[in-house]
Parts: structure tokens; C-alpha cells; sequence
């Protein structure tokens, strides 16, 4: 389990890195994001008084069919989210219903899928559909068209 | 923090933290991540799989499905700076 100051000093190293480039990015935020919903989770805590479980995955090859993960809520969830963790920046155009701008963090939408569409930077819900689950699993559409990416860390959150 | 890694017909498809997959320690994680994001280039019209070998195979690149989910106002959307929405 996550320490305190283990989450302070992450928290703080991924805000150092930001400083030291560009500012505050998307990477920064879902690297930030990501600490805390893990050390929360290795807490037992909750959001909202609601169980959550997140995890994340990273394939070594692009995927062009959905990709299912297995949560233990025991519960089918009430909501889901799945961002990318590094986006990458060489890559423009839209992958994984995910703009990418190869130029500019702040246009790159972070949240691939989501229950009814979400997106963190404007609201808009461009990820309808992407997403669905059991009560045991999470699966997240993907095909030729909009493939999940190799070598990018995908972050997913459930909540019951 | 539990790790795991997803294995498919003799392929490291890939590496994951959480539930599910083949539980492997952070260390055996860590260095997957590391021979994934050190990927080589693909030879044209392949891609690469990584084996339980560790070695990266060369395939063919699956046929593109014509699979077109952006009507054309959603395109022009995007073209025009949009979201797509």
C-alpha cells in the first residue's frame, strides 16, 4: 500500500516534470490521477460512498478487436472511464476515437471511452459506445478503424 | 499493486496491473514494459508480436476493415478544428 508521503512525492514528481517542459499537461494530470485512484484503491477507500477498482494495461501489439479485462467489483459497474496514460505525441489523427495532436497536449482528448461519453477538457461525449461490462468484466471496443494503441499505458476506472 | 501479463496463442499480447491475466511480480512487469516500449519498426504492411520468447515476430497487418464510424458532418467537424461531436 501507498504511503503518504509515497503519493506526496509522486504527485509531486509528476508537477516537477510538467514544470520542467511545458506546464501542465494531460500526461501530467492522468499520471497524477492515476497515483491517487491506485493508492486510494490500495486504501479501501471510495468515491461517493460507491466500491471502485481501477487497473491498466499496456499491449505490445495494436488491437483491432475489443479488449476485455476482468474486475472483481462483483457488481456491475455504474459507471467506467479508460484514458491513456501516455499519449503519444508522434501520432496525430484520431486513434482510439482519441485526437492526438502531435503539437499540442491541451487539444489531445484524454478519456478513450466512457459510459455515455465524457471528456475531461470540454464535456463532449465523442466516446459513446466505446465501452461496456458485466459483472465481472470491462470491454472496450476496438477495431481496425479505431484500434487500441501499442506501447500506450490505457488506465481504466470502474465504480459499482 | 497486483501485475499481470496477457498471454495468447504463445504471444505476449500484453502487461496489465489489476485483475485478470498470469500474476507476475513488478519486476518481471517492469521489464516487460520496457522491451514493449522499445518496440522496433515494423517492416511495411507487418506488424510486430512479441513472443513468450521475448523476440518480436513479424506478421502481416490484419485487412482494414471498412469500418467508417464518422459521419460526414462529424468529419467536417474535425476538419474544422471540432471534436466530432
Amino acid at each position: 500500500m501507498s504511503t503518504p508521503a509515497t503519493i506526496i512525492s509522486q504527485l509531486q514528481g509528476d508537477i516537477l516534470l510538467a514544470n520542467n517542459a511545458t506546464g501542465f499537461t494531460d500526461t501530467t494530470v492522468h499520471n497524477a490521477m492515476s497515483h491517487l485512484i491506485s493508492a486510494l484503491a490500495s486504501a479501501g477507500a471510495k468515491i461517493n460512498q460507491h466500491s471502485f477498482e481501477c487497473g491498466s494495461f499496456t499491449l505490445s501489439a495494436s488491437r483491432t478487436t475489443d479488449m476485455i479485462v476482468s474486475h472483481s467489483l462483483e457488481a456491475v459497474p455504474c459507471a467506467a472511464f479508460l484514458w491513456a496514460v501516455n499519449i503519444p505525441l508522434t501520432t496525430r489523427g484520431i486513434i482510439g476515437k482519441v485526437r492526438f495532436h502531435a503539437d499540442d497536449y491541451v487539444k489531445s482528448t484524454a478519456i478513450v471511452a466512457a459510459n455515455g461519453g465524457y471528456n475531461t477538457l470540454n464535456g463532449s461525449s465523442n466516446a459513446i459506445g466505446r465501452l461496456q461490462w458485466t459483472n465481472s468484466t470491462l470491454i472496450f471496443s476496438a477495431n481496425s478503424t479505431y484500434p487500441l494503441l501499442s506501447g500506450t499505458t490505457y488506465q481504466w476506472l470502474a465504480i459499482a | 499493486m497486483r501485475y499481470y501479463k496477457m498471454i495468447e496463442d504463445g504471444i505476449v499480447v500484453g502487461i496489465g496491473s489489476g485483475t485478470g491475466g498470469v500474476e507476475i511480480l513488478q519486476e518481471e512487469y517492469e521489464s516487460l514494459y520496457q522491451i514493449i516500449l522499445s518496440q522496433p519498426t515494423a517492416p511495411v504492411g507487418c506488424e510486430l508480436v512479441l513472443t513468450t520468447a521475448l523476440q518480436w515476430e513479424s506478421r502481416p497487418l490484419p485487412p482494414k476493415e471498412d469500418d467508417e464510424e464518422l459521419t460526414d458532418a462529424q468529419a467536417l467537424e474535425i476538419i474544422m478544428g471540432g471534436d466530432g461531436i
